[in-house]
């Protein structure tokens, strides 16, 4: 399960502001706002990227354990794909 | 103490080199709520925000919120923007209509780091004079959106106009253009050049045609000289951004300025941004603008632009560069007895049309 791979959809519609990232997916009205660490995940999954993937980077950043942080990202990613932002790379 | 006025100016040249600096401590809330608000009238809130997150302009907790608030909301709104400009482009792909997208989104998009720097309040689109009609038509069919004002008279538009504001149902404005500004230096640009190979970026995953870069520059020197007055410090950013990271041939902006009797605009734009923004290099093209000195004519015409009264001064000096005795006429006629329609949208009758340009041309005092 936490072995497949995300990235952003290239047709999101995106912009950084201080503290947070903006998305438009395609069809919607209303951006959808990633703050806390959905910035950094945004950056990181510019390229294609699997849930342990981003665990590690993220528990080596803040100094946290990759299993704890991988309980967080897997449901955030597909959150994410549910919204449209970020699809599997088969 | 710096003023909220060269802060501005510093905000404007950020990530520029530039003699312009930015204060280096907190400024006090009353000063930093004025800013603020001169920031985002001049489409500086991504450069502000640059700033701060960069650490070049500290600001405190409150401050920051302040910021970050108005800044979502100006970025949402791009998106917004962006989200109609891409059912525009499909739109006029699916009818065959050739268009380049210029001003803000192709700014935002092409010569700035971050599209996020350079926040924009509309659509901008430029289709063929031979187009424009069926164009507008098109959009309002298409995409929901309606006309805010008719034209001045029937047929105005696709000889003379500059453009039509079309408004969507969520208040965002998409406006059609046939020529970049109203009057005189609108009536000059050869459009046809502009039609040329496109320049494209990506938004969306889509492929996006704007102008080449000396044809950006240009019809930027015209949002920088001759558009809002007065003028907002991202459009002098735009034209300084334009020559720093294109780096156009001068050789080419100078023909292309010859042609569209723009020689006068060119050198304003550029004169005026680096005497805001004081960039710390001086390209050839800022030494022949400093060195051009328009004639009476062209003092005329630049002065139209400008004033309470530009409204109906711009409209006027048009027909001093309209060919020929029958389009003059036209022209005239257009300008001094628009239709109904446009006055009624505009809540007037042609008495109080004319009583309204007179009273602005010679106000009380």
């Amino acid at each position: 399960m936490t072995s497949k791979s995300y990235r952003r959809r290239p047709d999101v519609l995106w912009r950084r502001s201080l503290d947070a990232v903006l998305c438009l997916p395609p069809g919607a009205s209303e951006p959808v706002t990633l703050a806390a660490t959905g910035p950094e995940v945004w950056d990181l999954l510019e390229r294609p990227c699997s849930v342990d993937q981003l665990a590690s980077e993220l528990a080596q950043r803040h100094g946290i354990d990759a299993q704890t942080v991988a309980r967080d990202v897997l449901p955030l990613l597909e959150r994410l794909a549910v919204l449209g932002l970020v699809g599997p790379v088969l | 103490m710096t003023s909220v006025g060269d802060t501005l100016a510093a905000c404007a040249a950020y990530g520029l080199p530039t003699s312009n600096r930015l204060p280096r401590g907190p400024l006090p809330g009353e000063t930093f709520t004025t800013l603020l608000a001169h920031a985002e009238h001049h489409r500086l809130l991504g450069f502000l925000g640059a700033a701060v997150r960069d650490g070049a302009l500290v600001v405190d907790a409150d401050q920051r919120a302040d910021l970050e608030m108005k800044l979502e909301g100006w970025l949402a709104h791009a998106l917004r923007v962006e989200a109609l400009l891409l059912s525009t482009i499909d739109e006029l792909e699916r009818a065959g209509i050739d268009h380049r997208v210029f001003k803000g989104v192709a700014l935002a998009n092409t010569v700035y780091d971050d599209p996020a720097l350079r926040v924009f309040a509309d659509v901008d689109v430029l289709v063929p004079s031979t187009e424009f009609a069926t164009a507008a038509r098109l959009l309002d069919a298409t995409l929901g959106t309606q006309r805010a004002l008719p034209e001045l008279r029937p047929g105005f538009d696709t000889t003379f106009g500059r453009e039509a504001m079309l408004r969507s149902d969520g208040g965002l404005e998409l406006d059609v253009h046939r020529t970049f500004v109203d009057g005189a230096y609108g009536l000059t640009v050869d459009l046809d050049d502009l039609f040329g190979t496109p320049r494209v970026f990506t938004l969306g995953g889509r492929d996006v045609a704007t102008f080449q870069p000396a044809h950006q520059l240009l019809s930027s020197c015209y949002s920088a000289a001759l558009g809002d007055w007065p003028v907002r410090l991202a459009s002098q950013r735009d034209v300084v951004q334009l020559i720093w990271v294109d780096d156009p041939s001068a050789d080419d902006v100078l023909g292309l300025a010859r042609r569209w009797r723009s020689q006068p605009v060119v050198a304003r734009a550029i004169c005026q941004a680096w005497a805001t923004l004081e960039p710390g290099f001086t390209p050839p093209l800022v030494d022949w603008a400093r060195g051009f000195a328009p004639g009476a004519f062209d003092r005329i015409l630049l002065a139209s632009y400008r004033g309470p009264a530009r409204g109906i001064t711009t409209q006027a000096a048009g027909v001093l560069v309209v060919p020929g005795i029958r389009d003059k006429l036209l022209y005239l006629h257009a300008v001094a007895m628009p239709q109904r329609a446009y006055l009624e949208q505009r809540g007037m009758s042609s008495v109080a049309h004319w009583r309204r340009g007179l009273a602005r041309l010679w106000p009380r005092r």
